[in-house]
């Protein structure tokens, strides 16, 4: 546990100055993994060890055997009864006999659950490692993802092998904001799925994720594409479609480059236009209002046009017009395969109920024989706390004095 | 912060500071030590109640709303310890000056009300930080009887022994609730983020201050220590705890465990 401890402390210096994504990677390499090696055969050996006593410390009740009518009863051993069952002893006696109590029995049992879960935990981890999948695809409302792994962004070979089978069509995305902050209090996306007839309707949050055929679906970013339409001076149109851009928050700016055409367009959106303090373009706040679109064409460093434009006007630039017709709400969707989620469940609630058997339910017994010159006598076996023992004692005393 | 929440907060603070500080110099008796705490923790709960009514969720946005949820679990620890155990009453009450200084820490941060962001709408992050603030609550009653554990003279003695064994219940307690805490959190990060572990720096240091929990609560059931050794453990082990609550404010970018937000200027 030291040696873990100070493992932890070595990541955490990182993790106090780098980026997550770099301390995970220095806590996956070769020291760390020899690390996790060695934690693992220790964690094993840990529950061997307390399997080989488990069953002796779980014998059956010391005292129990000696429960026997003595032909003395005592009013005491009623109220010590009810005492008893009152904090989850089981309670055994006979007419005019001793009372035995017991709880606990199996609280030996936690230490080698606990132990075990961690081993859970760490085979879970493993499957996650080598097995899982985490993927990012960007679907416009309206479109269908099929989980073909170019629909992914950025996805590596290796990774592309793992990617889950799926389907589903995005309805809807639906974002709520904070005072027109860039805080979204709800974010939301109502997807059809699988693609086809039979689809059902689900919504997908980041807080909440869907399963979806072999993965599970968040929604874990928002943003808009742009519609447009490219025509001639004539007004022939000449090409049209949607561009998933990078445009939102405003502030940020993405380019498309026209198909077939020496141009590259620089899109810039404000999602409810105001003038700023110096005249400039700014926004009121996030949702849509009165839109406009920056657009800057580029012809290697020539800009043939710049302007500022609401939805459905053209920028024209050398016998070409621009328009941005709409915007699409655009989800960044999660995809994950976790095949280790099962393990690591049962990880996790195997830990809890090793800590409690150990810590909370510890084992107790008691024999109490009323005497036949008054009086009640106790005997003790197991883990008593200090309070419950003189609580039991004071129960007994307060009812034989009241005799 | 309106004039309503205002006076709350600082009747709160201010009976729960009196109340703990008459404990601890042992002025006046257990019966007003534990009015003044209650009637402390009393306001702080109409305070509660008042701002989740009007923000509509419960305290987990913000380094303050986690300073009232804190002090009033803390408070209701203490008072439930001092009502069971009246001969701890006096040590138990004088948590009233460690639930004041949550509160004081919380309005060191913004104070406006704020609506949950979507990463927080989840049961599972309310039961976070439930399990969070009874583990941050628990762990602090322990070090009270630890430090009390530490300045008793005789050690064979029924009381001695009485505080060693709260020492360890409570730690034991908290544990399990820490533990909660980090399981809670691995997975609905998950969801959040798609992978159990994050490297975030408050993961480390919470996982940090579960192993040295850990440690002394191994060296109590397996190698029977008790008494001094046991109390110094808890409270080293308890400086992590200390660390994560107060650094965590502080890391701001580094770290997805803050909100405390300042959105359209300063908030008071």
């Amino acid at each position: 546990m030291a040696s873990l401890g100070l493992y932890l402390a070595i990541l955490l210096v990182f993790s106090l100055r780098s980026p997550p994504a770099v301390v995970s990677a220095i806590a996956a390499g070769v020291p760390f993994q020899l690390a996790y090696l060695l934690l693992t055969a220790n964690t094993v050996s840990c529950v061997v060890v307390f399997w080989r006593t488990v069953r002796s410390r779980c014998r059956p009740w010391q005292l129990r055997a000696a429960v026997a009518p003595v032909g003395v009863s005592s009013p005491a051993l009623a109220d010590a009864r009810r005492w008893l069952r009152r904090r989850g002893f089981s309670v055994a006696s006979g007419p005019e006999g001793s009372l035995h109590a017991g709880r606990g029995r199996f609280s030996a049992l936690g230490s080698p659950l606990f132990h075990l879960s961690l081993v859970l935990a760490a085979a879970g981890a493993l499957l996650e490692e080598r097995g899982g999948f985490i993927g990012t695809a960007l679907v416009n409302q309206g479109q269908a993802f099929y989980g073909e792994p170019r629909e992914y962004l950025g996805l590596s070979a290796a990774l592309a092998e793992r990617a889950p089978q799926l389907s589903f069509k995005v309805g809807s995305i639906r974002p709520e904001y904070f005072g027109d902050e860039l805080f979204f209090t709800e974010l939301v996306a109502e997807v059809a799925t699988p693609v086809g007839p039979d689809a059902e309707v689900a919504e997908v949050r980041l807080s909440d994720s869907v399963a979806i055929g072999e993965g599970y679906v968040t929604l874990t970013g928002f943003g808009y594409s742009l519609e447009y339409a490219l025509s001639r001076a004539d007004g022939t149109l000449e090409d049209e479609g949607v561009a998933n851009l990078a445009i939102f928050p405003p502030g940020r700016r993405d380019s498309l480059r026209l198909p077939g055409r020496p141009y590259v367009v620089f899109i810039e959106l404000f999602p409810n236009f105001v003038l700023d303090e110096r005249g400039g373009p700014s926004t009121k706040g996030m949702a849509l209002g009165d839109v406009r679109v920056g657009v800057t064409v580029l012809r290697n460093r020539a800009v043939p046009a710049r302007r500022l434009v609401r939805l459905g006007e053209g920028v024209r630039f050398e016998g070409l017009e621009f328009t941005p017709t709409g915007l699409l709400a655009q989800g960044q969707f999660r995809i994950r395969r976790s095949p280790g989620v099962p393990l690591l469940g049962a990880a996790f609630v195997l830990i809890l109920v090793g800590l409690a058997l150990r810590l909370f339910w510890t084992r107790r017994e008691v024999l109490l024989t009323p005497q036949a010159v008054g009086g009640v006598a106790v005997q003790l076996d197991g883990e008593w706390p200090l309070e419950a023992e003189a609580g039991m004692r004071r129960l007994l005393e307060t009812a034989e004095a009241s005799r | 912060m309106s004039p309503l929440e205002s006076g709350l907060f600082l009747v709160a603070l201010g009976l729960n500071a009196l109340g703990g500080a008459l404990a601890a110099l042992r002025v006046g008796g257990p019966r007003l030590w534990q009015g003044l705490v209650l009637a402390g923790q009393g306001a702080l709960l109409a305070l509660i109640v008042d701002r989740w009514r009007r923000v509509g969720h419960p305290p987990i946005m913000g380094t303050y709303e986690a300073g009232l949820a804190g002090a009033l679990v803390l408070g209701l620890v203490a008072l439930s310890w001092a009502w069971r155990r009246p001969a701890h009453a006096r040590l138990a009450m004088a948590l009233g000056l460690a639930a004041a200084a949550l509160l004081g820490h919380g309005a060191s941060f913004p104070l406006a009300p704020m609506p949950l962001t979507i990463s927080e709408r989840s049961l599972w992050v309310d039961l976070h930080a439930l399990v969070a603030y009874l583990a941050l609550a628990l762990y602090l009653a322990s070090a009270a009887a630890s430090v009390a554990r530490l300045a008793s003279r005789d050690a064979a003695s029924a009381a001695s022994a009485r505080l060693d064994e709260a020492q360890y219940r409570f730690a034991a307690t908290a544990y399990f609730f820490h533990t909660a805490l980090i399981l809670t959190g691995a997975w609905y990060s998950l969801d959040l983020f798609g992978t159990f572990w994050k490297w975030d720096p408050v993961e480390g240091l919470a996982a940090l201050s579960w192993l040295a929990y850990g440690l002394a609560l191994h060296a109590r059931l397996f190698f029977r220590w008790r008494g001094r050794r046991l109390a110094v453990a808890l409270l080293l082990s308890l400086v992590t705890v200390l660390a994560l609550h107060k650094v965590v404010p502080s890391l701001g970018p580094l770290t997805f465990h803050v909100f405390d937000l300042r959105l359209g200027g300063p908030p008071r």
